[in-house]
């Protein structure tokens, strides 16, 4: 009979577990008893090995000292759970600079498994830390499944490191603080040999795109890296034709991006199989332009781009041209629905599929002394710039602080956009919800969502009046308006019983 | 529909888009083919059937995890997020969490053992054994020999 831990036995169910007893009428009784008091013991006893080992795993946490805190723990509750958890290896694989005791310890434990190896200096290490860190754990460099390392070392020390082999690297994270110029001399040389890298992130380091790293990349992020030239990024990106997730940030490109196209125009670059594209804080919006304007991705792709837009910006400075994001990155070109948010930090545009699934967004910061003069020309370019045959859904959020800028241009926006069915406002000033007014706007709505919004009830009422569908009136329908969705609008109270005769209301006061 | 017995033999008849959330269930039906006949399923009870069923149903139209999804998980750093319904279904008392536990590895449901085992995780992450052993009621049953290796084993650590 298995002896749960944790479980007092009495003396008859001693018996039953050892075994060498003849069963009586009371061993008989006791074993009966045996079961129920099993059954009365705490129920994480009976989870089975495999199962708590992966329960051990997920209860790690990302700071280390807490994680090697948390390990010792689990190993110290009790027999059976210091079995479970030195008998799991990958508990054991990830790798700071440790007390030499604590990392012969947590070395053996890990066995065989690939390890996880990070550096990184927060100021307070030392470099002779560094080497004696290095020194225990490169002999095991065949193991290593991640490195992470994140301390500034010279191209040459780099490149020594890299020297591997490394059969079972998946992950490399490089942040060395070297010179970051593509074309430095400086650049070190990547692995010699990462067969399984699938993952690679640089920051202010840079290997160059001639090695073969980049080949079988699935996600790639590429930070604070200035390139001689646009054309060095877009030769990293052809070298990782199986990119799923890119991400680039602050990237600088030394030679100036002329704003209407590159000369000589570079092929363009084809990531058949992305997923997600996260191009933020480019060292000018001309160069988020320029890289999309190279790159082909599928219409699942989910992109999220943030810039600073200059005071004369529209949406072209950084988007590329209508046509290619309709032919190569129709993800920009197949919004269902948009949400336009404004507020005191900036605008941020986000499309969603008919799936109610974000496609993409696009974050622009601005100071507000420029946002009066920038919001007009992004919200012109809507439709335009950035094309949205398929909208059915508008919803705009918080725009009231730069309502006498925006108003006209929205009202453009809507006009050029016939076919919306479903319009929401949160938090908008009387005078954007009352270009409803206008019935030549959005002549299809169908529904009608108002959030928190000081809309006047008499302009409520005509609104309604004019976009409701008439029943048995025998007119001409004027509008389809038939459901209307009102929360954090108490002015609205006395006139809900009149709403109510003409169409579907939900309200909610809060 | 599909008709499923617990092993106290009560009867719950599902859709089977629900049933087929359970791997074991799934499969179960692709072998047999369409049957009238009621699974059973005699490592289930039916308070926690019952439980089960609900997140199957809350689930019912999301794609399945595939043998990709569960391969990155393995090799990747998996977090202990859970999701706000997940959160609130499985705010069940320590009996029940368990049982759920062991009724989603019997039935193959990935998901809701994920969920169950990301639950326990965060209990007892950040905890000292003595607060663990105090919350799973555990006795601490160390030889002399365990608990001097560990005591070395923490000073090691205050040493760092």
């Amino acid at each position: 009979m298995p002896v749960q831990p944790g479980v007092e036995l009495r003396p008859s169910q001693l018996a039953l577990a050892d075994g060498t007893q003849e069963l009586g009428p009371v061993e008989v009784a006791a074993a009966s008893d045996s079961k129920l008091h099993q059954d009365q013991i705490h129920p994480i006893h009976r989870l089975p090995n495999e199962i708590l080992s992966s329960i051990f795993c997920l209860a790690q946490r990302a700071d280390y000292a807490h994680h090697v805190r948390d390990l010792l723990n689990l190993s110290s509750v009790c027999h059976h759970w210091r079995e479970i958890a030195l008998g799991c290896p990958r508990l054991w694989t990830r790798f700071r600079p440790l007390q030499r005791s604590l990392f012969d310890l947590f070395l053996e434990r890990s066995k065989e498994a690939p390890l996880d190896i990070e550096f990184e200096n927060h100021g307070h290490r030392s470099e002779a830390t560094f080497q004696e860190y290095l020194t225990l754990v490169y002999p095991h460099v065949h193991r290593w499944r991640t490195f992470q390392l994140r301390h500034s070392v010279n191209a040459e020390i780099l490149s020594s490191i890299l020297l591997g082999p490394f059969p079972l690297l998946e992950i490399l994270t490089l942040d060395c603080k070297l010179r970051r110029w593509d074309w430095a001399v400086s650049a070190p040389a990547g692995p010699s040999h990462a067969p399984q890298l699938g993952v690679l992130r640089l920051r202010d380091t840079y290997i160059p795109f001639t090695h073969p790293i980049y080949s079988n990349l699935t996600d790639l992020s590429l930070t604070r890296i200035q390139f001689s030239e646009m054309q060095g990024l877009f030769h990293v990106l052809e070298a990782s034709p199986l990119l799923k997730r890119l991400h680039l940030e602050s990237l600088a490109f030394f030679s100036p991006i002329p704003f209407e196209s590159i000369h000589p125009p570079p092929p363009l670059v084809q990531l058949p199989q992305l997923q997600f594209l996260h191009i933020i804080h480019m060292a000018t919006p001309q160069a988020l332009r320029a890289t999309l304007s190279c790159l082909v991705a599928p219409p699942s792709t989910r992109m999220v781009f943030a810039a600073v837009p200059y005071l004369e910006d529209d949406l072209s400075a950084f988007l590329p041209l209508g046509d290619h994001i309709q032919t190569s990155l129709p993800t920009l070109s197949s919004a269902f629905a948009l949400r336009v948010g404004t507020s005191t930090s900036g605008c941020n545009v986000r499309g969603y599929t008919s799936r109610h699934e974000v496609s993409f967004e696009l974050q622009l910061l601005l100071h507000a002394a420029t946002a009066r003069q920038v919001l007009p020309r992004i919200f012109s370019g809507l439709g335009t710039l950035l094309p949205t045959p398929s909208l059915q859904f508008f919803f705009l959020h918080d725009a009231n602080s730069y309502i006498s800028a925006i108003v006209p241009a929205l009202a453009d926006f809507l006009a050029r956009h016939p076919d919306i069915m479903h319009l929401a406002f949160e938090e908008c000033h009387d005078s954007i919800t009352s270009i409803l007014l206008n019935t030549s706007i959005c002549p299809r709505l169908h529904s009608l969502r108002i959030e928190k919004c000081p809309l006047s009830p008499e302009n409520l009422l005509e609104i309604v009046g004019l976009r409701m569908r008439p029943e048995n009136s025998g007119l001409e329908p004027r509008g389809e308006l038939d459901r209307l969705e009102i929360r954090g609008c108490p002015q609205f109270e006395p006139i809900l019983t009149s709403l109510r005769g003409r169409v579907t209301v939900k309200y909610d006061e809060d | 529909m599909v008709n499923l017995v617990t092993s106290d033999n009560e009867s719950f008849t599902v859709e089977k888009a629900v049933a087929s959330r359970s791997v074991l269930i799934k499969n179960m039906l692709e072998d047999v083919g369409e049957s009238d006949q009621p699974i059973p399923l005699p490592n289930v009870t039916a308070s926690v059937l019952k439980k089960v069923l609900e997140y199957c149903d809350h689930h019912k139209n999301e794609p399945m995890p595939t043998s990709e999804d569960l391969a990155a998980e393995d090799t990747r750093k998996r977090t202990t997020d859970i999701g706000e319904w997940d959160q609130k279904f499985i705010q069940v008392d320590q009996e029940m969490l368990f049982e759920i536990i062991l009724a989603a590895n019997y039935l193959d449901i990935k998901p809701l053992l994920d969920v169950g085992c990301k639950t326990v995780a965060n209990m007892i992450k950040g905890k000292t054994p003595e607060e663990i052993r105090k919350l799973f009621n555990i006795v601490n049953d160390f030889t002399p020999e365990e608990e001097a290796q560990i005591k070395k084993e923490n000073e090691w650590a205050e040493d760092r």
